[in-house]
């Protein structure tokens, strides 16, 4: 395994993540000057991305990024204000990095003018705060607690040997409010039991406080005895307290402490950059086991999440989806069981009545010997079958609980491409100067990996619509008596099954009649439907391909490609996107998204033969109708389900041309389905039960089967066909 | 004198070998009587006939669909795409038998076609190849890439790229 490749995967992973949340800051900064939260924390992520790559040899990264961290050290430190424009400077100094983080994954270097320029708009603002470098690096040096010289702390950093991972570690911790000691003891070499003190000193420090690091390790110190030892330690406590705690006066001869703030983890990053004349790989290479071990420890306490990448967790949920297939043969086998038990018990009490009359009859005891054997074999093989269905109740109980481990693996929260957002939306209002309040809410609604991907340049059309047609000019707002700052919000939330996200605006809406006028004007529909369409459809017009309502075409929309792209996009993930509207109060676009695309519940039935799978969350409720229950009105099934009528589908007749009452069977199941609000029917020929699979896509290039959404692979090993409801009844009653 | 002669055949054979290097290699197979040939390097690999189920509402040419191992992939007749008559067209489920698939992956796609018998591997050179310019002046085709030139007989290579374009155009 090459580690300096690894390393650098790791590292450019966290730095993409790193300048998304710079990006976040900065932005919620803009808003709120005084949020030290954020400043905090944008000096944190320059700090951390600065050291990963200094580590790498990534100068141009680490040049840029130690100039930010400069800038933000006085916005800390409250001798600058960032206004918009230094706002936009940060803002492009985080595109670069991106930049060049990108370039470095194609192991490239990004050199452009651009750098240079940000740069020099960096050390302007430096010197517009009246500080030079060499005046900053000497209050480092004074805000170290207790004082002390250069030298002095060279042979600190030199006994506990921090790498880069284990300094940003304890940035982290110190950005978090964490007290963070550097803690030396000196133990009495005369004392008896000098080999356990530095043990149990950890046991004491322990209790008050987390111990990062040990230096020497745990490990070395089971074998010699050392005199002084650092402890590396993180705590809510003050130092008086942690010194009260474990000073133990016949072990311990002195203990100092340290205090570690970001001046000192920068000084330390300054030391470790001096030693970068080693090669990344060859550093790994000559790591001690011991301070592998310590970097584990401190993953093991410091961090709570782990980096996996996604086709492991693909793989492993492949692995799911074929448990659950099993176990649904498991569970078949069962019911086959079950009715072989029955029958059985049956057929045994049946023939041990017939036997007992006749042992009666002829008083045979022999006879009578050998049915108790009998009875006993029985009962044996019936306790066995208890075992199974109890270990099979087991199974299912284990397996679901896996599936929904596995399930939320895959789950992200939908902040991943919601943080995208408000920069975009902040730059294209300047562009177009209109005034905007970008809200975002449920950010921690999660979603299905795969969905939120492919979710970025739908949401992104939608926003730059409400943006560019929504939004009216502040004069324009102003004139309608409306506040001058336009409002669009981006909103998540679960509901059921489904993800749905809206995004509305406060804006102009759109023109009913203007819309009626377009489609008149674009000859895309007949006049006749035109003229008869209801508000609702007139207003679904704008899902037509090249149907564009803008008056102009701008830079941003208004050429008519987008919501058919948008809509088609949507239901290819599975989805639905529903529009709505009012003149001068603004627009909705609600995205109605499965939960996952991996595993879902589905009722198993038979069509012609064939397995189909009707999704549980697309039914209300099954029933069994006799076929003459059912009426033709207008070519159209219909029957009546207490009192209502509903209109029904034949699947065998959608699917393969048959009709349903060749059948020999009188009576036939209907599902019945909800579908805009209102019940509808479908007919099939027999249904087997509920069960879990895994969706298996079609490849929609090579196969497109209307009604049909993806299959599936039941227990038997067969392929079923999990059934599009939605599309099915939309198509045969056109309700589009 | 017949030695020199025969000499020179050698070399020249010799320098044939040299000459005409490997293109590719094909895999050779059959339906009915006729001999068609398909890039190695697309072919994933080949299986027996296994159960077939009918996609309802799709084009005929595609049979349905196969499990294999865990995964569903599309499995078309080439007989039918080729406008051969096929026993196995319209039926929702096709029972495995005697007959292979051959399991193909042009970029992302996987897919099978049945195919009658297989009849052998060949190295595809410059020598026993004529190219889809060749083709080009009598047929329109794009479904096959050229031509092998084997002993006596003259098989066509199908085009995979050729033939998904096709399959995604009939869909």
């Amino acid at each position: 395994m090459d580690l300096s490749l690894d390393l650098k995967n790791d590292f450019l992973t966290e730095a993409f993540e790193l300048v998304d949340s710079l990006e976040k800051n900065l932005l919620s900064l803009e808003k709120d000057q005084t949020n030290e939260k954020s400043i905090n924390e944008i000096f944190r992520v320059a700090h951390t991305i600065k050291g990963g790559a200094a580590t790498l040899g990534y100068n141009e990264i680490k040049e840029l990024t130690h100039l930010m961290e400069d800038v933000l050290d006085l916005v800390r430190k409250k001798k600058i204000t960032l206004d918009h424009s230094r706002i936009n400077i940060l803002l492009q100094c985080k595109d670069e990095i991106e930049r060049m983080l990108l370039e470095r994954e194609k192991d490239n270097v990004y050199i452009s003018e651009k750098t240079e320029s940000l740069k020099k708009a960096l050390e302007n603002i430096k010197k517009s705060a009246g500080l030079s470098i060499e005046k900053k690096s000497e209050q480092k040096v004074e805000n170290v607690e207790p004082e002390r010289k250069s030298q002095e702390l060279t042979e600190i950093f030199e006994f506990i040997k921090l790498n880069n991972f284990e300094l940003s570690t304890l940035s982290e911790l110190v950005s978090k409010g964490e007290n963070v000691f550097l803690v030396f003891y000196e133990f009495n070499e005369n004392y008896e039991m000098k080999d356990v003190a530095p043990f149990q000193v950890y046991a004491l420090l322990n209790d008050v406080a987390n111990v990062i690091k040990i230096v020497p390790s745990l490990q070395e110190l089971e074998n010699i005895f050392v005199k002084k030892v650092c402890f590396i330690i993180s705590t809510k406590k003050n130092k008086d307290e942690i010194e009260r705690k474990t000073y133990l006066s016949e072990m311990v001869n002195k203990i100092s402490f340290y205090s570690v703030n970001l001046d000192l983890i920068n000084t330390f990053s300054s030391f470790l950059g001096k030693k970068e004349q080693e090669t990344v790989s060859e550093r790994i290479d000559k790591k001690a086991p011991g301070e592998k071990k310590g970097e584990e420890e401190i993953q093991k306490r410091g961090l709570t999440t782990i980096r996996i990448e996604s086709y492991k967790v693909d793989e492993l949920l492949n692995l799911v989806g074929e448990l659950i297939i099993a176990k649904s043969a498991f569970t078949e086998l069962y019911d086959i069981i079950e009715k072989v038990e029955n029958s059985f018990r049956m057929c045994l009490k049946e023939f041990l009545s017939g036997v007992l009359k006749l042992n009666l009859s002829r008083d045979n005891k022999d006879n009578e010997e050998k049915n108790l054997i009998l009875l006993d074999s029985f009962n044996d093989l019936f306790s066995l079958f208890d075992n199974y269905r109890e270990n099979i109740q087991k199974l299912t109980r284990i397996s679901s609980s896996l599936q929904e481990s596995v399930m939320s693996l895959r789950m992200v929260p939908i902040q991943m491409i919601f943080s995208r957002f408000p920069r975009l939306v902040r730059d294209m209002a300047e562009k177009m100067n209109k005034k905007v309040e970008f809200v975002i809410e449920g950010v921690e609604t999660e979603i299905d990996k795969s969905i939120v991907d492919d979710l970025f340049d739908p949401l992104i059309h939608i926003i730059r619509n409400s943006l560019d047609h929504g939004i009216e000019s502040p004069e324009e707002r102003k004139a309608l008596g409306k506040p001058e700052t336009g409002r669009i919000v981006l909103k998540a939330y679960q509901e059921g099954d489904s993800i749905v996200i809206e995004a509305s605006d406060d804006g102009r809406g759109v023109d009913i009649e203007m819309l009626k006028k377009k489609a008149l004007e674009s000859k895309i529909i007949p006049r006749e439907l035109v003229e008869r369409m209801s508000p609702k459809e007139l207003v679904a017009l704008i899902f037509l391909p090249g149907f564009s309502t803008a008056k102009k075409v701008t830079e941003l929309s208004g050429r008519g490609v987008g919501m058919d792209v948008v809509k088609k996009k949507i239901e290819e993930l599975g989805g639905r996107v529903n529009f709505s509207t009012a003149k001068n109060k603004g627009s909705k676009v609600t995205i109605r998204l499965p939960l996952t695309l991996a595993i879902i519940q589905a009722l198993l039935v038979v069509v012609s033969g064939m397995h189909f799978l009707i999704p549980i969350a697309s039914i209300q409720e099954t029933v069994i109708i006799y076929k003459d229950e059912l009426n033709y009105i207008d070519g159209k099934l219909i029957f009546n389900l207490r009192d209502n009528l509903i209109p029904t589908i034949s699947l065998k007749e959608y699917f393969y041309g048959e009709n349903f009452t060749d059948d020999k069977n009188k009576r036939i199941y209907c599902i019945i389905s909800k579908f805009k609000d209102k019940s509808y029917g479908l007919l099939v020929d027999e249904v087997i039960g509920e069960q879990d699979v895994v969706i298996k896509p079609l490849n929609s290039k090579l196969v497109n089967s209307t009604g049909i959404s993806a299959a599936a692979i039941i227990g038997n090993g067969n392929i079923a066909f999990i059934v599009d409801v939605d599309k099915i009844i939309s198509s045969v009653y056109k309700t589009g | 004198m017949s030695q020199e002669i025969l000499n020179r055949v050698v070399l020249e054979e010799a320098e044939h070998k040299v000459t005409y290097k490997t293109l590719f290699s094909a895999i050779i197979f059959m339906l009915e009587h006729s001999l068609f040939a398909i890039n190695l390097d697309y072919l994933q690999e080949i299986i027996f006939l296994k159960d077939i189920f009918r996609v309802p509402n799709t084009n005929e040419r595609l049979l349905g669909l196969i499990n294999l191992r865990g995964s569903i992939i599309p499995v078309f007749s080439l007989k039918l795409i080729l406008g051969m008559k096929d026993h196995l067209k319209g039926k929702n489920i096709i029972k495995g038998d005697e007959r292979y698939i051959l399991i193909i992956k042009y970029e992302k796609d996987l897919l099978g076609f049945v195919v009658d018998s297989i009849y052998k591997n060949i190295d595809v050179t410059e020598l026993n190849y004529r190219g889809s310019e060749y083709i080009k002046n009598w047929s329109e085709n794009l479904l096959f890439d050229g031509i092998i030139l084997d002993e006596d007989k003259e098989i066509f290579t199908i085009s995979v790229k050729g033939l998904i374009g096709y399959l995604t155009y009939i869909k």
